[in-house]
C-alpha cells in the first residue's frame, strides 16, 4: 500500500516537473529500455495472442493457415462445443478436478501456512531455530524433485492414483509459511495480541478476530502463489495418477496432444487442444488480474525491517 | 556467525534430502526372475467360467469397444479399460507402479521397442506356459520376433508399423524426378534436385527422434545391440550404421533435409503446403495423413522405402502388443482376455475398423484387404505396398532392455550431428557411450565395442 503512495507521488513530480505529461513522459525514458520492454511485452503477448487466434480455427485451419491470423472460418463456437464434449465430457471432468484441487490444495495450504507461520513468530518453543531452518531448507528443494519419493511412500500407504496424492503434497507451501512468518514479525504488533489476551480473549479467537485481518495482504499472496501453482502443477499428477477420471487438465491436455504422435492410430486432435489451453488459462487470468493489487503490497510487505 | 550456521545446516539438509531423493528415483533393477508359474492351457477357460474383474492398460483408440464386446461374451468377467498416457508415458507410469508394488495393471498395452525392458528384468509372464506358442503362425514374422525370446513368450502382437516411403508425386513431378528413389543413392540425388529447384521444398524432415533413428539403423543393417539376457553388447559404428550416417551427413552437412518433426503443427503446415516431399514412416502414419493432410490430398502415395543395394529391405516403426504382468492377481483370466484380445476375429475386426495395421497374417493377405483402393492416395493400393514392407523387414533385430530410455536421450549426444557440428559417426559413438554407462548403472552388463 505505502508503495502504492509513493508511485503516485511520483507521478504527480514528474507531471508538475515537465508541464505537458505525456511528452515529458517520452522524453525522459531511455529509449533502449523502452524497447528491451517492448520486445518483452511482445515475448509474453505474442504466445497468446497465437492461442487467442487459433482457438477460433478448425483443425485444417490450424494446420494449414499462417499462425498469428485467422484461418478460413470461424470455428470457435464448434471448437468449444468439440472440447467440452469429446471423449463424453473428459474436458469437463478435469476442470471440475483441477477446481477441487486447487479449492482444497491451494485453500488449505494457505490455510495451514497461515497458522503455522503466526505461530511460529509469535510463539517460542524449544526447538524453533532447527523448524526455521528446515522450513528454509524444504524452500530450497524444488518440489518436483520430491515426487518420486513422495510416490513410493503413497504407494505404501495406498493413497496413489486417488485425489488426496494430488492434494496432499499441496497442502504444504513452505515458501508460503516463510512469508506469514516475516509478514506477522513486521505487521503483527505483540502489544495488540498482548492486549486481547489481557482483555481475556482465547488464542484461537485473537487468530482469527485480530491477527487474521490484519495478515489479509499477505493471506491473498500465499493463496495466489499456492492457486497458481496448484492450477498449473503437472508433473506430481502426472506421476501420482493413473486413471484419466482424476487428471487435471494439464495432465489432460498433454495426453490429447501426444494423441497426434502416437503410433498405431494416429488421431490429432490441435483444435481441441488449443481451446481447451485457452479455456484453462481463462480463470487464472482473471484470479490473477482481480488479486493484482494485493499481491503487490504482499510481495514488499517483508522487504522493509522496521 | 550464527547466521552462518544456519544456513550451513539447511544447505546440509538440503543436500541430504536430494541425495535420498535421487537414490528413491533411480533405484536398482528388480530380481531377474525367470521361468513359468506352473499354469496350463486349460486354465485359461476355467478363468472365463468363474469371472473376475482385471485391469487394461491401453491407448489403443478402439480398447473400449474391443472390452465391451468381450464382457459382452464373457459376461462374468470385468475389463476395466484405463488410457494411462501414451507410449513413453505409460512405460514410466509402469515403471513406477512395479518398483511401488501397487497399482500394478493386469494386461498393458507396450510397443515391440519396450518390450525387453520388462521382460529382461522379470516383469512379464511368460505366456508359453498357457500354450500360446501355437499361435506363432497367426502373426507376421517380425511381430512374432518382437514379443518372444527363445522360447519365452512375452505377449501378443496387435499391429506393425512396416516401414514405407509416403511420397507426394507433384513435387516429384515439378523436379523432373518422374519414379520414386529405390535406392538410398537415387534418394541423394534427388534430395539435391529437389532442395535446388525450389529451396523451400525437402526431400523430407527429421529432427531426431530416437525411435526413428533406432528403425533407421534397423534398416541398414546394423545390429547395433546385442542382448543376452542381462548381458549386452552396443556396437553403434558397425557396417550397418556406418551406412546411414554416411547418408544422413551429406544430408544435414548440404541442407537439404528440414529438421521439423514428424507431425508435430509446422510439419503438418509445411506437408500441407507441398514443402515435405516425402517422409520414411510406419504404415500407421497413412491415418495421419488422411485426417490431417487434406490440403495435397490425391498428390501423396506410397513407395517402398529406398534400400542400400537396390534389394528390397524394410524395418519396423512403431508397432504394439499387449502383455501380461507377472505380479497380476488373475493371470490365467489375464491371459485369457489377451488371447481373445488379439487372436479373435471379433476384436481383430473392431481394431481394423478403427483404422490400426493389424498383424494378424490372414488379414493382411486377404484378397480384399490388399485390392482396396485409398482415394486419399490417388487410387493406390497402399496395403500391397505396406504387406511388402512386412515381409522385407530385416531379420535379427534385437532392442535394448532400456530402449524408451535410449531413444529419450538421443537427441543430447546425436543431436551435435543434426546442427552439423559433429559426423554422425562421431555422435553415434557418443550416444553409444552413454548406453553403456546408463545401462551399467542400472544392473545390466554392458560392453561398447
Amino acid at each position: 500500500m505505502s508503495r502504492k503512495n509513493t508511485k503516485n507521488a511520483a507521478t504527480v513530480a514528474v507531471s508538475t516537473g515537465s508541464g505537458v505529461r505525456k511528452n515529458g513522459y517520452s522524453r525522459r525514458h531511455s529509449p533502449v529500455l523502452f524497447i528491451f520492454m517492448l520486445v518483452l511485452a511482445l515475448y509474453s503477448v505474442i504466445p497468446l495472442l497465437w492461442l487467442l487466434l487459433n482457438a477460433t480455427k478448425s483443425q485444417a485451419d490450424i494446420l494449414s493457415t499462417f499462425g498469428l491470423g485467422f484461418g478460413h472460418k470461424l470455428n470457435i463456437v464448434e471448437n468449444l462445443k468439440a472440447t467440452f464434449t469429446y471423449e463424453d465430457g473428459s474436458f469437463l471432468r478435469w476442470l471440475g478436478n483441477t477446481v477441487m484441487y486447487v479449492v482444497i490444495g491451494a485453500g488449505g495450504a494457505t490455510l495451514l501456512a497461515a497458522l503455522a507461520g503466526y505461530g511460529m513468530a509469535m510463539f517460542d518453543f524449544a526447538g524453533k531455530q532447527i523448524v526455521m531452518a528446515i522450513i528454509i531448507g524444504a524452500i530450497a528443494i524444488p518440489g518436483n524433485a520430491l515426487v518420486v519419493p513422495t510416490f513410493l511412500l503413497f504407494a505404501k500407504l495406498g493413497l496413489t492414483n486417488t485425489p488426496l496424492a494430488v492434494i496432499l503434497p499441496s497442502l504444504i507451501s513452505p515458501f508460503g509459511f516463510y512469508l506469514v512468518i516475516s509478514y506477522v514479525q513486521s505487521g503483527v504488533p505483540r502489544e495488540i495480541v498482548e492486549s486481547a489476551r489481557v482483555d481475556g480473549a482465547g488464542e484461537v479467537r485473537i487468530f482469527f478476530q485480530i491477527v487474521l485481518p490484519l495478515l489479509m495482504p499477505c493471506i491473498v499472496t500465499v493463496l495466489l502463489f499456492a492457486i497458481v501453482s496448484t492450477w498449473n502443477n503437472y508433473f506430481l499428477p502426472l506421476i501420482m495418477l493413473n486413471d484419466p477420471k482424476w487428471y487435471p487438465l494439464t495432465v489432460g491436455l498433454a495426453e490429447w496432444n501426444a494423441q497426434a504422435t502416437g503410433s498405431a492410430t494416429p488421431k490429432p486432435i490441435y483444435n481441441l487442444v488449443i481451446m481447451g489451453a485457452l479455456v484453462t488459462v481463462i480463470p487464472i487470468i482473471i484470479i490473477f488480474l482481480m488479486l493484482q493489487r494485493y499481491w503487490e503490497s504482499g510481495l514488499s510487505a517483508g522487504s522493509v525491517k522496521q | 556467525m550464527k547466521r552462518t550456521k544456519v544456513v550451513r545446516f539447511v544447505a546440509g539438509v538440503a543436500a541430504i534430502a536430494m541425495a535420498a531423493a535421487g537414490l528413491a528415483g533411480c533405484g536398482g533393477s528388480s530380481n531377474s526372475a525367470s521361468g513359468s508359474n506352473g499354469g496350463k492351457e486349460g486354465d485359461l477357460d476355467a478363468a472365463l467360467q468363474k469371472g473376475g474383474t482385471i485391469t487394461y492398460w491401453t491407448w489403443t483408440d478402439s480398447a473400449k469397444a474391443q472390452a465391451a464386446a468381450f464382457e459382452k461374451k464373457y459376461p462374468k468377467v470385468h475389463v476395466k479399460v484405463v488410457n494411462p498416457g501414451t507410449g513413453m508415458t505409460v512405460y514410466t507410469k509402469l515403471q513406477n507402479v512395479l518398483k511401488a508394488s501397487s497399482g500394478i495393471p493386469d494386461i498393458s498395452q507396450i510397443e515391440y521397442q519396450a518390450i525387453p525392458q520388462f521382460s529382461v528384468p522379470g516383469n512379464l509372464l511368460d505366456l508359453s506356459q498357457y500354450g500360446f506358442a501355437k499361435y506363432k503362425n497367426k502373426f507376421v514374422k517380425s511381430a512374432w520376433e518382437g514379443v518372444t525370446s527363445g522360447s519365452s513368450i512375452y505377449g501378443l502382437p496387435q499391429d506393425t508399423g512396416p516401414m514405407v516411403m509416403f511420397y507426394n508425386k507433384q513435387v516429384f513431378d515439378a523436379a523432373g524426378i518422374t519414379n520414386p528413389p529405390k535406392t538410398w543413392d537415387e534418394y541423394m540425388q534427388d534430395a539435391k534436385i529437389l532442395h535446388e529447384k525450389d529451396s523451400s521444398v525437402y526431400i523430407t524432415n527429421d529432427s531426431g527422434q530416437g525411435n526413428f533413428i533406432t528403425s533407421m539403423l534397423w534398416q541398414a543393417g546394423s545390429h547395433a545391440y546385442k542382448v543376452n539376457g542381462t548381458n549386452v553388447e552396443i556396437n553403434l559404428n558397425d557396417p550397418g550404421a556406418m551406412r546411414w550416417a554416411k547418408n544422413w551427413d551429406y544430408l544435414f552437412k548440404n541442407h537439404y533435409i528440414s529438421s521439423l518433426t514428424n507431425q508435430g503443427t509446422e510439419w503438418y503446415q509445411a506437408a500441407n503446403k507441398g514443402k515435405i516431399a516425402s517422409v520414411v514412416s510406419g504404415s500407421w502414419m497413412a491415418g495421419a495423413f488422411k485426417s490431417s493432410v487434406k490440403e495435397t490430398a490425391g498428390q501423396w502415395r506410397v513407395a517402398p522405402m529406398p534400400s542400400y543395394d537396390g534389394k528390397p529391405a524394410s524395418a519396423n516403426y512403431g508397432g504394439s502388443s499387449e502383455v501380461v504382468l507377472k505380479k497380476s492377481a488373475n493371470p490365467a483370466l489375464a491371459a485369457a482376455f489377451l488371447r481373445w484380445l488379439n487372436t479373435s476375429q471379433e476384436s481383430i475386426d473392431l481394431f481394423k475398423q478403427s483404422g490400426g495395421y493389424v498383424s494378424t497374417k490372414k488379414e493382411l493377405s486377404s484378397q480384399e484387404f490388399l485390392n482396396e483402393k485409398s482415394d486419399y492416395f490417388g487410387g493406390q493400393q497402399i496395403n500391397k505396398v505396406f504387406l511388402e514392407s512386412g515381409k522385407n523387414v530385416v531379420s535379427g533385430w534385437q532392442f535394448l532392455p532400456y530402449q524408451a530410455y535410449a531413444n529419450s536421450i538421443t537427441m543430447d549426444t546425436v543431436g551435435k550431428a543434426y546442427q552439423g557440428q559433429t559426423t554422425f559417426e562421431k555422435a553415434l559413438k557418443e550416444y553409444q557411450k552413454a548406453l553403456v554407462t546408463y545401462g551399467n548403472q542400472q544392473g545390466y552388463k554392458v560392453t561398447g565395442k
